[in-house]
């Protein structure tokens, strides 16, 4: 299912519009600027898609990354967890 | 042999009323109508919303979560129950008013600039970590409208933060997965009568 909010929030920041369930059928335009089409919106969605992967990706990266050098530092795993919420998931 | 009281009009020695009928049969107490449920009408969004709405300023009504009540009596009261289920891109936001025919009631006192609210979250300080949020996403309002047109209560988000997207119903990552969930939001009119 292609997550139409996603695409607006990520490719029409500044807009105004409201979004009614799931459909392009449930878009409302409240700026100036012309609506998108549901093609438009359509062709974005595997970018949005991959950008959305990628950040999540790169987030659970940098949470690594941390927890490596905290480890690296002597701390345990708990201590990495009770002190900065790392490490839990 | 069974007996049987007829009566349209029970009076006590004063002749004053106490209890009258109607032709269907109801009976109704003089002096003991303050209270009651007169009728009851009440919207479930069950599919979601989501919406850019500009900075420092309302949403429109939220699609699918309004209900329309018309009181039988101007001296009748409403009761509003609802329940918001809602998030916010940015900022860890969700405010919201209620609002009668675009009117918001049953919001907070006015406070110079500060917006005036039903209810909502936000943290409590953004500079302290370990400020508790201020939260409480739903209300209940005793509403006197003095009024027997149809009314439409309707939520209003409230947005703070200049960029983000409000979203009603399901998380911000709505991504297909047995990790994210869908809710549903509801709210609730009842006539209670004077």
């Amino acid at each position: 299912m292609i997550d139409y909010t996603a695409i607006l929030t990520a490719n029409y920041e500044g807009s105004a519009w409201s979004l009614n369930g799931d459909t392009y059928d449930g878009l409302t335009w409240l700026s100036d600027t012309p609506k998108p089409t549901q093609q438009e919106l359509d062709d974005a969605w595997p970018a949005v898609q991959q950008a959305r992967q990628d950040a999540i990706a790169a987030e659970a990266a940098a949470k690594q990354s941390a927890i490596d050098k905290l480890a690296a530092l002597g701390l345990s795993v708990d201590e990495i967890r009770a002190a900065f919420g790392l490490g839990g998931d | 042999m069974a007996s049987i009281l007829r009566f349209d009009n029970w009076q006590n020695s004063d002749g004053t009323s106490i209890a009258t009928t109607d032709a269907s049969g109801n009976i109704s107490f003089a002096g003991s109508g303050a209270g009651k449920i007169l009728q009851v009408v009440s919207t479930a969004k069950t599919d979601t919303w989501s919406g850019s709405v500009t900075a420092e300023a309302f949403s429109s009504n939220i699609t699918g979560l309004e209900v329309t009540i018309t009181p039988t009596s101007a001296t009748s009261k409403v009761l509003i129950i609802c329940l918001l289920h809602a998030s916010h891109g940015n900022y860890g936001q969700a405010n919201w008013r209620l609002v009668r025919n675009g009117t918001a009631v049953g919001v907070a006192d006015a406070a110079s600039s500060r917006p005036q609210l039903t209810s909502g979250l936000q943290p409590s300080d953004v500079t302290s970590a370990t400020a508790t949020p201020q939260m409480n996403m739903g209300a209940h309002y005793l509403d006197s409208p003095a009024s027997t047109s149809a009314l439409t209560y309707g939520v209003q988000l409230y947005n703070v933060n200049p960029t983000g997207t409000f979203y009603v119903n399901r998380t911000q990552n709505d991504g297909d997965s047995t990790s994210r969930g869908r809710w549903v939001s509801t709210i609730t009119a009842m006539e209670v009568s004077a």
